[in-house]
């Protein structure tokens, strides 16, 4: 419980890296706000996915998805409340503004669609926590917020790792490593020419499921070690490159995170004698 | 304030687990259950055969067509060409076509760029295919071997 306290409220540098932290979550949400995966094409799914126009049971709320307007203005204000946290007085108020119509609009595309497969809904936490930390500045939580700020993305990056590890030995089990065959298929599927003859060299799908695995179960315990934040943060976005060209997948929104909280801004935290 | 944000630490990592082990999300909390599962070796794949004005046709993914990840692209086909009815079936085959003749965006992560037909080309119609990829011999030959399936919709019968 110690180790876990002096990681949540004893990072090192804060100020300035929350500042990287910042600069980064609202470059992320700007890019996505601006290239995808949002589209005013939804409205127009909307209609014949729900034929009676009531994606939230015919409540106000549908509005937002039926009325392309209105599904553009909301875009386009998490675009403005943005650029409006840019300026320092208020740059609370830009990122509170932002955090309701971003979220909101999360939310619509998570009930467009049939799956909840929604694998960046991490920027919503972490813009809960930036923006909570600017209006906690002046009180006595101030210190302990900041770093709880840079604390809890790195908790959730590591539990998020930890869930994709013990979910591949949860529901495909060590058949997920030995027989290589989610990695053949899906980079088949997804993949690039350069990422399909990797994996088809002989052991070599089951040599990086077994390292991805693995990888992926290890991240958790390495934040508790802040000697190894640099390493870590350069080898997670190695890992990363690495799916990228293979499976074409680069979970960018997630992986540029990583130089601002592993990596720059003297990292880490320090360990109370107690 | 501290024993609140360590509690609610404790508390996220439990839930957020816990969903893993149930295979279940509750949005905004996932599961993160990406490519969690090992695939039968003989997998079916709904793909686009696309009809041109210029009488060739051509074979696409089906997730060049929707401007939103290619995981949720499966999802809103099947719903649409399964549990909706013919009504919803034309709007949005009318609408998939329009897109590809008449809209362009790019890739970008997991969306894919959508299938523009050549310059003086249109896509007339489409049938929505299920191909069955066969990889028991994938890692000799290099690739599976592609049987067409089942036909779940054409546009040519809407006509």
């Amino acid at each position: 419980m110690m180790y876990l306290q002096d990681f949540l409220f004893n990072q090192n540098n804060t100020e300035v890296r929350r500042k990287y932290f910042y600069f980064t979550l609202i470059s992320i949400i700007g890019i996505m706000l601006l290239t995808g995966p949002y589209h005013s094409l939804v409205t127009d799914y909307v209609k014949i996915l729900y034929p009676n126009g009531q994606v939230f049971g015919g409540s106000f709320l549908d509005i937002f998805l039926n009325k392309k307007n209105i599904y553009n203005i909301l875009r386009f204000s998490s675009l403005v409340f943005i650029a409006l946290s840019l300026i320092k007085k208020i740059r609370k108020w830009g990122l509170l503004f932002c955090l309701f119509t971003f979220h909101s609009f999360q939310y619509f595309h998570y009930k467009l669609t049939p799956y909840a497969w929604n694998f960046n809904t991490h920027l919503s936490f972490f813009l809960l926590v930036l923006c909570l930390s600017y209006f906690l500045e002046g009180t006595k939580y101030e210190k302990d917020f900041k770093s709880f700020t840079i604390s809890f993305p790195i908790f959730y990056i590591g539990t998020l790792y930890f869930q994709a590890g013990i979910s591949k030995l949860f529901h495909g089990g060590f058949d997920w490593i030995t027989s290589g065959r989610t990695l053949l298929q899906f980079s088949y599927f997804l993949g690039t020419d350069f990422g399909r003859s990797v994996v088809a060299l002989p052991y070599m799908a089951q040599i990086i499921s077994f390292i991805s695995v693995v990888v992926e179960l290890l991240v958790i315990f390495f934040i508790f070690v802040p000697k190894t934040y640099r390493v870590l943060g350069i080898l997670l976005v190695m890992f990363h490159v690495g799916i990228k060209l293979t499976m074409d997948i680069s979970f960018w929104h997630l992986i540029v995170l990583f130089p601002a909280l592993f990596v720059f801004g003297n990292p880490g935290f320090q360990y109370e004698r107690r | 304030m501290r024993t609140v944000l360590i509690s609610i630490t404790i508390i996220f990592f439990i839930f957020q687990v816990s969903l893993t082990i149930r295979n279940k999300h509750f949005w905004p909390f996932c599961a993160y259950s990406m490519f969690n599962r090992v695939p039968s070796t003989i997998m079916v794949r709904p793909k686009l055969k696309l009809y041109l004005s210029d009488n060739t046709t051509k074979i696409i993914n089906i997730h060049e067509t929707i401007p939103l990840e290619f995981f949720k692209a499966i999802g809103i086909y099947y719903t649409v060409y399964e549990d909706l009815g013919m009504k919803n079936r034309i709007l949005f085959s009318d609408l998939i076509i329009k897109s590809m003749n008449d809209m362009k965006w790019g890739q970008m992560d997991e969306v894919y760029k959508l299938y523009n037909p050549p310059n003086n080309v249109k896509v007339v119609d489409f049938d929505l295919i299920e191909y069955k990829l066969d990889f028991t011999n994938f890692i000799d030959n290099g690739k599976p071997s592609v049987t067409e399936g089942k036909m779940v919709y054409s546009t040519r019968s809407q006509r």
